[in-house]
């Protein structure tokens, strides 16, 4: 057996990572990139290869030359157009990785310039490849009648994923068969892709995934792209074939977090309530990714938001360009608007001297008013009450009042303070029209020695999730942990299943997890051993919005979290100091609050320094690559106190999805403490050096 | 990938010798500004590459009354762990800012002022102390003053073949240091600066002041620095203010992406003195 | 170039080629795959190795600079008393890593708490800087290193007890 197919009894903790497998004649592929942002290729002109070395371009592709089940058609290598700085073109395949990468630097594209599209703000309707709107009452004539009117320019950059592992795959034939290893959140996509690209049945395709570690969202359709690549190389080689990024690369051609910028305009009436909000969101998704739409849907569904408000105006719009593939980071868009329209609140209730906390409380829907797609409220939103315990936990209301009385007397010099509060949800319910892979399934048996094994590829992304699937099924049918194997998502070993996105390992496969164990449970005595058991489900849908309309309800099984984030900023040097982060979730039951806020506060550290300095920067179209020696995502040289309270974490009602929660409240929070310490509106993620500095007033 | 012939010098004339022969010679000592900005698998180096690690003449430490002498191939590291008050608490601080503890486990003193394309964090703390550096060519040694790294348009301009051995720090006794970082977190870039600022004061007046900046150019203005000499302390606002706007307009000459930084870093040194 | 170097205690020799660097020999050549070879900028703190004593970044130690030296990788490490301190400190606190950063996150509470005196937790947040995951919770990493130093006092004194 390769020493790759090692895989650990009771969890993944130890599983092994991709750049740890080691095989017999593996050769390693590199890959010869478009060399401008967009281009018509004339020829393609392969460097002299030394025996062994080979090249795979467009016309070697057996099967589909798109990936499948994306909503961006994404080709596997670029021909006869490239579309971004980067784009894989050709593959080298070869034993030695230094010389795969000398090879593949020095095959040249001919190519002629066409017209390439660098920055999608204007959003020219060419470029635009998805589209929701949704309208409410009259927003015009709210904002004339308005007492309080803002407007506002919100802009997030591209971020870094920086997940545990460069992106990469192997794969080899073995019996007929060909196998692929690759760190994935969706196992089933990789196979569907790699049986399509080599033209095969599905059944001669068995993914196992290896060690994934932190993803952030990353790893949810590239590593598929890339297996189909090794599948490829691995054909023409007649060897397991490997494609391994070094991290530099990994920065420079993977996908990221995509750019957003918003435009809004919001309105108060004289009784200080809000009155309208307007917003136009522009998502950049570069050359194009997976899950285009599911991400302007979440994006426009958090700028709606919660708010009691009569008239609404929201436009969101999905535009490619000929940049690299932008998209998930840390949740599928709703963290790209909740930044804006949290500091949007904050900055409408300082407008007219109101607390934020509380003002933000009083905007909210109540129990039986109905969302603007109209469906009611069946229950009271806990806004008030997590909003109200990270206030007094935070002590928010005195140091809020503090900070602004010194800011406004000029006292702090050097050091200025700022304290921000912000609430958001995180739903796993709410789709576009068309979603794929919303489909999950488990199966489970309980064998002759009274040993139960759970199988499925929506894979526990870590140890601790295993865990808490075992724990859950332990309690269940009263068996030891030991006795609770849960098998590796391997496609041969478990059905498929959707992507491991949105906390779904726990919100919807912890579902399963209980249903199957249920389901044995009552067969347990009364059927003989072993009990197999199977269970599925489609994510419930609580909000679908498509082009038409918007139907249901955002808050269906939602997890609600407040943050409040206290910055010092030092004027002259513009280093910003996270002082305090408070956190308070309301996430149904929590299976372990010790192991969940571990991972939150891990992940709101993460969506801090994201908040307060790193950025992808981009030249000519393509990454900037010096950007990748000056990319630091997070000192560890401060310690930021994180204290995280969850509201009756032991109730009775399904675990829902909390990951990412810290990504949907806490950059809205710092914008608002940063704002404050600075004195000034700041709308923009990350800060900047240069902006903190000229925010303040000139010497 | 070409092959590299690794020589292993262990005297300086030795080394000499060496760079006399071959005046393309990589010198390296921690290594980790060559690897800077080098993030493929493997690295291509040139033909020749001298390893300092068996000087002893780069590792040597000698103290007098008025300066400690510092060999150049002294890692990080090892000059932060002298005991206090052997070296100057602004090095200390400028040196403790670099990169992360593991970094500074390889990284030398030497190297971190022999780079050719900006001045590197220790530099800004040595200008302000007016450090010299001893620079051994194969024609000859001479003593340099480390303001002198300066080049005509503010980048540095170190001798073409040359080997830094010692650096010569004066121990003089600051009252008012500041070492602050500006810009990113990870390494230099562009937007990275070093500002270092040293001031004495003698009875309530300020009789020395030295401020400067490295990054992707040196900066230094001895000639603004004396301005406010003499002055009683607290300083005024009004002389605070010129003072900062010199600054800036100084700065803005050599690079005008220097000026707000400078000129913020000037206004909180002289704020402190005010 | 022939490179001979002491690792894990043993003398070893390999033809290696200049522009290699130490963690790509330690993976490729001799099967160590604890560490692993990531930002390859000395940033991350994945590949981090004990090089005479010291606490390097692998990726930032090419081939002909680790000739003559001894160089101590976490398997290695995990044979002596200073890791047993290491690990019950991790246990204790219930420190959860993603698999990738352990090398560096151990090696790293290691070098934190190996001088004579007991470091603050100044000196161990800054011994803890070199390891840069997202990962890691630096709190709890923070108090797996006190909780370690408070078994490596324990080691110490019933050793001298005895």
């Amino acid at each position: 057996m390769h020493e790759g197919l090692a895989w650990p009894q009771n969890g993944a903790d130890s599983a092994i990572a991709l750049s740890d497998i080691v095989m017999d004649g593996l050769v390693n592929v590199a890959h010869v990139r478009a060399p401008a942002p967009h281009g018509r290729i004339r020829a393609l002109k392969s460097p002299t290869l030394p025996s062994g070395y080979l090249m795979i371009t467009a016309k070697d592709i057996p099967g589909a030359q798109f990936l499948p089940g994306l909503d961006s058609k994404i080709p596997l290598l670029a021909s006869g157009t490239f579309c971004w700085k980067g784009e894989p073109v050709a593959l080298i395949v070869g034993p030695d990785p230094n010389i795969v990468a000398e090879l593949a630097a020095t095959a040249s594209v001919e190519w002629e310039e066409l017209p390439a599209l660098l920055d999608g703000s204007g959003s020219p309707s060419s470029s635009v490849v998805a589209r929701r709107s949704f309208s409410l009452g009259d927003v015009d004539e709210a904002c004339n009648q308005a007492t309080t009117l803002l407007e506002d320019t919100w802009r997030s950059s591209t971020l870094e994923h920086w997940y545990s592992e460069p992106q990469g795959a192997i794969a080899w034939s073995t019996q007929g068969r060909v196998i692929v290893r690759t760190a994935t959140q969706w196992p089933s996509h990789v196979r569907e892709c790699v049986a399509a690209a080599l033209g095969a049945d599905l059944a001669r395709i068995r993914v196992i995934p290896t060690l994934l570690g932190v993803h952030l969202d990353g790893k949810i359709w590239y590593p598929s792209m890339l297996a189909c690549h090794a599948a490829l190389a691995s054909r023409a080689a007649g060897k397991p074939a490997r494609v391994l990024f070094t991290r530099e690369e990994d920065f420079l051609y993977s996908p990221k977090g995509a750019r957003v910028i918003i435009s809004s305009r919001a309105a108060l009436d004289s009784q200080g309530r809000l009155s309208a909000i307007d917003a136009r969101i522009t998502l950049d998704i570069g050359a194009g990714v997976a899950f285009a739409r599911a991400m302007l849907v979440e994006a426009g569904t958090a700028m709606i938001g919660a708010w009691n408000c009569p008239n609404l105006r929201i436009e969101a719009v999905a535009v490619t360009t000929n940049t690299p593939p932008a998209g998930a980071f840390a949740g599928l868009g709703a963290a790209h608007a909740f930044f804006a329209a949290g500091a949007l609140a904050t900055r409408l209730a300082e407008a007219i001297d109101e607390d934020p906390i509380s003002w933000m409380s009083d905007q909210v829907l109540s129990r039986g008013m109905a969302h603007p797609s109209g469906e009611a409220l069946r229950v009271e939103l806990p806004v008030r009450s997590i909003g109200g315990r990270v206030a007094a936990a935070s002590d928010f209301r005195r140091r809020h009042a503090s900070y602004e009385l010194l800011r406004k007397r000029g006292t702090a010099a050097g050091i200025q303070k700022g304290i921000g509060y912000a609430f958001a949800f995180q739903s796993d319910g709410i789709f576009a029209s068309d979603d794929p892979g919303d489909n999950y399934s488990m199966e489970a048996v309980l064998d002759k020695d009274l040993k139960l094994s759970i199988a499925s590829t929506c894979a526990p992304p870590d140890g601790g999730i295993s865990s808490l699937w075992r724990g859950e099924a332990a309690r269940i049918l009263s068996l030891p942990l030991e006795d609770i194997i849960i098998i590796p998502p391997d496609t041969d070993l478990a059905p498929p299943s959707g992507p491991g996105i949105r906390s779904r390992s726990i919100s919807v496969s912890g579902r399963l997890v209980t249903r199957v164990c249920q389901a044995i449970r009552k067969r347990r005595f009364r059927d003989p051993l072993p009990i197999p058991a199977k269970a599925s489900a489609r994510v419930e849908r609580g909000l679908t919005w498509t082009e038409t309309g918007m139907q249901g309800s955002p808050f269906m099984n939602a997890a609600w979290a407040a943050a409040v984030v206290e910055v010092e900023i030092n004027s002259f040097t513009g280093e910003t100091r996270p002082t305090g982060l408070w956190l308070c979730i309301d996430g149904g039951h929590i299976l372990s609050t010790e192991k969940a806020a571990k991972s939150l506060r891990a992940a709101s550290l993460d969506a801090l320094w994201a908040s307060a300095g790193e950025e992808v920067m981009f030249e000519s179209g393509g990454v900037l690559h010096s950007g990748y020696y000056s990319y630091s995502h997070g000192t560890r040289k401060s310690l930021v106190p994180v204290a995280i309270e969850f509201i009756d974490p032991d109730r009775a009602t399904p675990p829902r999805g909390i990951g990412e929660l810290p990504f949907h409240c806490i950059p809205a929070a710092f914008l608002s403490a940063a704002s404050q310490a600075l004195g000034a509106p700041i709308t923009s993620l990350p800060l900047h050096t240069e902006a903190k500095l000229r925010a303040r007033s000139e010497p | 990938m070409t092959a590299s012939e690794v020589h292993l010098p262990v005297s300086i004339p030795e080394l000499l010798e060496l760079l006399k022969r071959n005046p393309q010679l990589l010198l390296f000592a921690g290594g980790t500004g060559i690897l800077r900005e080098k993030g493929s698998r493997f690295i291509d180096l040139p033909p020749s590459i001298a390893l300092l690690d068996n000087v002893a003449e780069l590792r040597t430490v000698t103290r007098t009354e008025r300066y400690v002498e510092l060999g150049s191939g002294l890692r990080l590291s090892e000059i932060l762990s002298f005991k206090q008050g052997t070296i100057a608490p602004i090095l200390r601080e400028a040196i403790a800012g670099i990169a992360n503890p593991v970094i500074r486990n390889l990284a030398t003193l030497g190297g971190n002022l022999a780079c050719r394309e900006r001045f590197m964090d220790s530099w800004s703390a040595l200008a302000c102390l007016d450090a010299l550096l001893e620079i051994r060519e194969p024609s000859g040694s001479h003593w340099m003053n480390v303001n002198r790294l300066i080049g005509e348009t503010g980048k540095p301009a170190l001798p073409p073949v040359m080997v830094i051995s010692r650096i010569r720090v004066p121990v003089d006794s600051w009252p008012f240091i500041l070492v602050r970082k500006l810009g990113q977190a990870g390494w230099p870039g562009d937007d990275t600066w070093t500002f270092a600022a040293l001031a004495k004061i003698d009875k309530g007046y300020l009789v020395d002041l030295r401020l400067a900046m490295g990054g992707r150019c040196g900066l230094r203005f001895p000639e603004l620095d004396s301005r406010l000499e003499g002055s009683s302390l607290p300083l005024g606002t009004k002389e605070v203010v010129a003072l900062v706007a010199d600054y800036r307009e100084a700065a803005w000459e050599l690079d005008p992406d220097a000026a707000l930084p400078f000129s913020r870093m000037a206004d909180l040194a002289l704020g402190k003195l005010r | 170039m022939i490179v001979n170097f002491i690792l894990n205690g043993e003398d070893v020799s390999l033809r290696a080629r200049s522009g290699d660097r130490l963690i790509d020999i330690l993976r490729d050549s001799f099967g160590l795959h604890a560490a692993k070879a990531d930002c390859r900028k000395g940033t991350c703190g994945k590949c981090l190795v004990v090089m005479d004593g010291r606490l390097v970044p692998a990726c930032m130690v090419l081939a002909f600079k680790v000739r003559g030296r001894e160089v101590i990788t976490i398997e290695g490490f995990v044979q002596t008393d200073e890791y047993k301190d290491v690990a019950e400190g991790i246990r204790e606190v219930g420190l959860e890593t993603c698999g990738f950063c352990d090398a560096g996150v151990i090696l790293a509470i290691a070098s934190a708490i190996e001088g004579q005196t007991r470091p603050d937790r100044t000196e161990i947040i800054e011994a803890l800087s070199s390891v840069q995951c997202r990962c890691t919770d630096p709190e709890t990493t923070l108090r797996a290193a006190l909780a370690a130093a408070d078994a490596k006092d324990r080691r110490l004194y019933a050793r001298d007890r005895k």
